[in-house]
C-alpha cells in the first residue's frame, strides 16, 4: 500500500514539475535573444509582407500568455505540433533519435555502475594503499577530463590505431548499433563512472569504521558475509547518487554525440535551442525531465526497500 | 595508423577558406589554392562516393531550410529552369533556352524529355507550382527571399513557360536555379501526404540522383537516377556523412573512411595534407570579414579614433600568420570576382585597387589618436561569435595592436546567437561584420544601401547564418563567380566610408 502511495505521490509530483518546466523553458526561449522570423527567413532583406506572413503562421504577434495557453492546450491532448526548422511533425522528428540517445546512456550507465561500483568498493577495502591510490587518482582524472576530449583519445586508440570500433555513426541497428555505441557510450561513462568511484569509496568507507563491522569481524563472520554487511549499509548512499548521475548521462550526450556524429536527442536538443524551434525544444526537454524524472523515483524507491529506517520514515509520513 | 583492412583510397579534402579579414576589410582572394599534386581525379574508379560533411541537416527541403549542406544536397536531386557554370554563367537545366522578351518578361522552353526520378514526366504544371511554392515565404521561407514580386507565371505552350515579373530586375536570370530559388518538384508527389524533405517522404527531383536514405543529423544516400535525361553520373551511388566535429572527420579521413571531407579549419589542413594520398583544395568563398565601427557610439564618434584604430591594425600579418595565407586584406566588402562578371577580372581589379586604403602604421596611428578626444586612450569591447575560432584570434591579435595605442579591447565570446542579436543594437563601437554572399547575383552593397536596409537604429535586416554552428550559407564551388548590379531597387542608404574603414553597422553573413 505504502508503495503505491509512494508512486501516486511521485507521479503527481512529476506531472505537476513538467508543467512548470514547460512553462520555464518556453519563457526562456521567450526571452532569448534571435527572431524566428529571421531564423526562418534568413539574412535577407525581407519583404514586410513575407514577415507578416511568417508572424501570422506561428503566432508571433500573440502575448506570451496566449502563445504559452496555446501551446499547453495541444500538448495536453497530446499535440506537440510541428518543428519550425524543419517543417516535419516534432513526434516524427524524435522517431529514431529516442532509441540512440536512450541505448547510449543505458549502455553508459551500465558501463559506469558495472565498473564504478566494484573499482569503489575495492579502493575502499584496501584504503591506503598502492591500488586505493591509483583508482582514487585515474577517478579524479576521469571526472576532471571532458567527455568529447575521452572521446577523441578513445576514438583515436580504439578507432584509428587499434581498429576495433567504428569511427562515427549509428550503423545499421541491432548488433552494429551496440558495437556504434561502445566507444561514445564509453567516453560518456568515464566521467560519470569516476564519479560513482568516489561516492562507493566514501561510503564503503564510512561503512566500515562503523562499530558493527568491528564486531562483526570479531565475532567470526566470514568476509562475504561482513561484505554483505556493510554493502547493504552503504546502499542508499550509492543508489541515490547513482541516480543523480543517470539522469545527467542524458544532458552529457549532446558533447558525445557531436563528437562522434550520432543523431541523437542532445544534438537535436542543440540545434533546436540555437534556432528558437520552440515546438521541438518543448518536447525534449519534457522527454528528458520524465526520464529523469522517473529514474529518481525508482532510485527513491530502491532506497526505500534498501533501508528499512528510510522505509518506516516514508510509511510513518 | 589506418585500419589495415580498410581498403585506402585516394583522398581528397576541401577547405572551405573564409577569405577576409581586417578592419577596414579584406576582400576575399579569389585565387583557389590547390595544394599537392595536380595530379588524375583520385576519386577515379569508385562505385561509391563518400563525403563527409562539415555539419547536419534535419531535412532536405531547401525551400524550408537554407543551410549551404541543402543546397549540396539539392545539387545531386533536384534541378531548377537554369543552371549556373563555374563562371557565374547561366546554363541549361529543365529549360533548354531562355529569353527576356522585354524589361520584365522571362520566357522558358523546357526540355521535352525530363522525368521526376520516379518515371514520371517534369510537366509544365509542376514546374509552375514548384514556381509558386518556392515564391511562398510560408512554404519556404528559406527560398522566398530570391523571387521578386510576380505578376504572373504561366505556360504559354506544350513546353513553354513565360514569367512577368512586377517591375524590372538585372539579377532575375539567376532566380529560378538550383543554387538559389527554384527546386523543381513534382506537384503530386509534394501534396501526397507526409512532409516535403523529411525522413520519411525524402523528395523528389529530377537531377541526376535520386535520395534512397536520409537519416537526419546522420547521413544521406543518393543514388543514379536512371530516369536523369543528362549525362549519366560518374559514381553509382553517393554518401553524405554529416561529422560536425572536425577532428572526428580528420580520423574518418585518415582512416580512409571519407574520399571528400568539406570544412577543413585553417590551421589543421597541413595535418590533412600529410595524410596520404591526399589533396587538400582551398576554394574561395567571397566571404568578407571585418570590423564595423559605429560612428553613432563614443569615442567612435570622433574621426580620429576611426582613423587611429584603421591604422593600428596590422591586416597583412594577419592574414599571413592566422590565416595563413588563405585569405587576403580587403580594400572592399564585394570580392573583385564577384565584381568581376559585370566588368571582367581586369577591370575589377583595377577598380578595387583603386580604393582607397588604410597603411598599418603605429606612429602615425598613436599621433591620430593624440589628436582625437581621447589622447591618452580608452577603453572598449569586441566580441565574436562561438562559431568562428579564427574570428577570435583575429580579435586578440587586434587587441594586442590596439594596446599599443592606448585603447584597451576587452575581447569576449559570446554564443552566436547573442552576437546576431547584439548587431547593429546602437551600443557597440567596435563590432564584426561577416558576410558570405549567398548566391552570386547578391551584393553586400546591395543590402547596405537598399531602401529595405533600414536606418541604423532600427531592426537588424542582416543576420548571421541561421544555425551559428553550421557552415554558413555559400555558393557552391563553381557557383560563385556572377553578379549583376540590381537597378531596380532604389539606393537610398547610409555607408560611409573614410581611412578605409566601413562603417557600416550592419554585420552579415548570407
Amino acid at each position: 500500500m505504502s508503495v503505491l502511495a509512494f508512486v501516486g505521490r511521485r507521479i503527481a509530483a512529476l506531472a505537476a514539475m513538467l508543467v512548470v518546466l514547460s512553462f520555464l523553458v518556453f519563457a526562456l526561449l521567450y526571452l532569448a535573444p534571435g527572431d524566428l522570423v529571421h531564423s526562418l527567413l534568413g539574412a535577407r532583406a525581407v519583404t514586410p509582407q513575407a514577415e507578416a506572413a511568417i508572424r501570422a503562421q506561428y503566432h508571433l504577434d500573440d502575448p506570451f500568455w496566449v502563445q504559452y495557453l496555446r501551446w499547453l492546450g495541444a500538448a495536453l491532448h497530446g499535440d506537440f505540433g510541428t518543428s519550425v526548422r524543419t517543417g516535419t511533425p516534432v513526434a516524427q522528428m524524435l522517431e529514431g533519435r529516442v532509441g540512440v540517445t536512450v541505448t547510449l546512456a543505458a549502455i553508459a550507465g551500465v558501463l559506469a555502475v558495472g565498473v564504478g561500483v566494484p573499482l569503489g568498493v575495492r579502493a575502499a577495502r584496501r584504503r591506503g594503499s598502492f591500488e586505493d591510490r591509483a583508482i582514487t587518482s585515474a577517478s579524479v582524472v576521469g571526472v576532471s577530463a571532458p567527455g568529447f576530449a575521452v572521446g577523441l583519445v578513445l576514438l583515436y586508440v580504439f578507432a584509428v590505431m587499434l581498429g576495433w570500433f567504428p569511427l562515427y555513426g549509428v550503423g545499421d541497428g541491432g548488433l552494429d548499433r551496440l558495437w556504434h555505441l561502445a566507444l561514445p557510450a564509453a567516453a560518456l561513462a568515464v566521467g560519470v563512472g569516476a564519479l560513482v568511484v568516489k561516492v562507493t569509496r566514501t561510503a564503503v568507507l564510512r561503512e566500515l569504521d562503523q562499530d558493527y563491522v568491528t564486531f562483526a569481524r570479531s565475532r567470526g563472520l566470514s568476509g562475504a558475509r561482513v561484505l554483505r554487511l556493510y554493502l547493504r549499509g552503504a546502499a542508499v548512499p550509492i543508489v541515490t547518487s547513482v541516480g543523480l548521475v543517470l539522469a545527467s548521462l542524458v544532458g552529457g550526450s549532446i558533447l558525445v554525440e557531436t563528437t562522434f556524429a550520432l543523431p541523437g536527442l542532445g544534438v537535436l536538443l542543440a540545434d533546436s535551442i540555437t534556432f528558437k524551434d520552440v515546438p521541438v525544444v518543448q518536447a525534449v526537454t519534457l522527454l528528458l525531465a520524465t526520464f529523469i524524472g522517473v529514474t529518481t523515483a525508482v532510485v527513491d524507491l530502491f532506497a526505500n526497500l534498501a533501508d528499512p529506517r528510510v522505509r518506516r520514515a516514508a510509511v510513518a509520513r | 595508423m589506418p585500419h589495415p583492412s580498410l581498403l585506402r583510397r585516394a583522398l581528397v579534402a576541401a577547405v572551405a577558406v573564409p577569405v577576409v579579414v581586417g578592419l577596414a576589410a579584406c576582400a576575399p582572394s579569389s585565387k583557389p589554392q590547390a595544394t599537392t599534386t595536380a595530379s588524375a581525379d583520385p576519386t577515379k574508379g569508385l562505385d561509391q562516393l563518400t563525403v563527409g560533411l562539415n555539419g547536419s541537416l534535419s531535412t532536405l527541403d531547401v525551400g524550408q531550410s537554407g543551410l549551404l549542406l541543402t543546397y549540396y544536397a539539392a545539387a545531386l536531386t533536384e534541378q531548377g529552369l537554369v543552371g549556373i557554370d563555374s563562371t557565374g554563367k547561366l546554363t541549361p537545366a529543365l529549360a533548354t533556352s531562355w529569353k527576356q522578351t522585354d524589361d520584365t518578361t522571362w520566357v522558358y522552353e523546357l526540355r521535352d524529355d525530363a522525368s521526376f526520378s520516379d518515371g514520371t514526366p517534369v510537366t509544365t504544371d509542376d514546374v509552375i507550382f514548384s514556381i509558386n511554392l518556392d515564391r511562398d515565404a510560408k512554404k519556404s521561407p528559406s527560398t522566398a527571399y530570391y523571387w521578386p514580386a510576380l505578376k504572373s507565371v504561366k505556360a504559354t505552350g506544350d513546353h513553354e513557360i513565360t514569367i512577368k515579373l512586377a517591375a524590372p530586375s538585372a539579377t532575375f536570370g539567376w532566380t529560378p536555379s538550383s543554387a538559389a530559388g527554384l527546386f523543381v518538384t513534382s506537384k503530386k508527389f509534394y501534396e501526397s501526404s507526409g512532409t516535403y524533405g523529411s525522413a520519411q517522404k525524402l523528395v523528389l527531383g529530377s537531377g541526376p540522383y535520386r535520395v534512397t536514405e536520409f537519416a537526419p543529423d546522420s547521413h544521406v544516400t543518393f543514388e543514379r537516377n536512371t530516369h536523369y535525361a543528362g549525362t549519366a553520373p560518374k559514381y553509382k551511388t553517393v554518401r553524405f556523412d554529416f561529422i560536425p566535429d572536425a577532428n572526428t572527420r580528420l580520423l574518418a579521413f585518415q582512416q580512409g573512411s571519407l574520399d571528400i571531407a568539406l570544412g577543413v579549419p585553417v590551421d589543421q589542413s597541413k595535418t590533412w595534407a600529410a595524410t596520404q594520398g591526399a589533396q587538400v583544395k582551398a576554394v574561395s568563398d567571397l566571404s568578407y570579414q571585418g570590423l564595423t565601427i559605429d560612428p553613432g557610439v563614443a569615442p567612435f564618434d570622433d574621426a580620429h579614433v576611426r582613423r587611429a584604430v584603421a591604422q593600428a591594425v596590422d591586416k597583412q600579418s594577419i592574414v599571413t600568420g592566422i590565416l595563413k595565407d588563405d585569405a587576403s586584406v580587403a580594400l572592399g566588402i564585394t570580392a573583385p570576382a564577384q565584381l568581376a562578371v559585370g566588368v571582367g577580372q581586369d577591370a575589377a581589379d583595377a577598380a578595387v585597387e583603386s580604393l582607397p586604403k588604410t597603411a598599418f602604421d603605429l606612429d602615425a596611428a598613436k599621433a591620430e589618436l593624440a589628436k582625437s578626444s581621447k589622447p591618452d586612450g580608452f577603453s572598449t569591447t569586441l566580441t565574436y561569435p562561438d562559431s568562428d575560432a579564427n574570428l577570435g584570434k583575429v580579435s586578440l591579435a587586434i587587441a594586442e595592436s590596439l594596446k599599443k595605442i592606448g585603447i584597451a579591447v576587452d575581447v569576449k565570446e559570446v554564443p552566436a546567437s547573442t552576437w546576431s542579436a547584439d548587431l547593429g543594437n546602437g551600443k557597440q563601437g567596435l563590432s564584426w561584420m561577416s558576410y558570405i554572399p549567398p548566391v552570386p547575383t547578391d551584393w553586400p552593397s546591395d543590402w547596405l544601401l537598399s531602401a529595405q536596409n533600414p536606418p541604423a537604429t532600427r531592426t537588424r535586416r542582416w543576420r548571421p547564418s541561421r544555425r551559428p554552428r553550421r557552415p554558413p550559407r555559400t555558393p557552391r564551388p563553381g557557383s560563385t563567380t556572377s553578379c549583376a548590379p540590381r537597378p531596380s531597387r532604389s539606393r537610398t542608404g547610409s555607408t560611409s566610408r573614410s581611412t578605409g574603414v566601413t562603417r557600416s553597422r550592419r554585420s552579415a553573413r548570407g
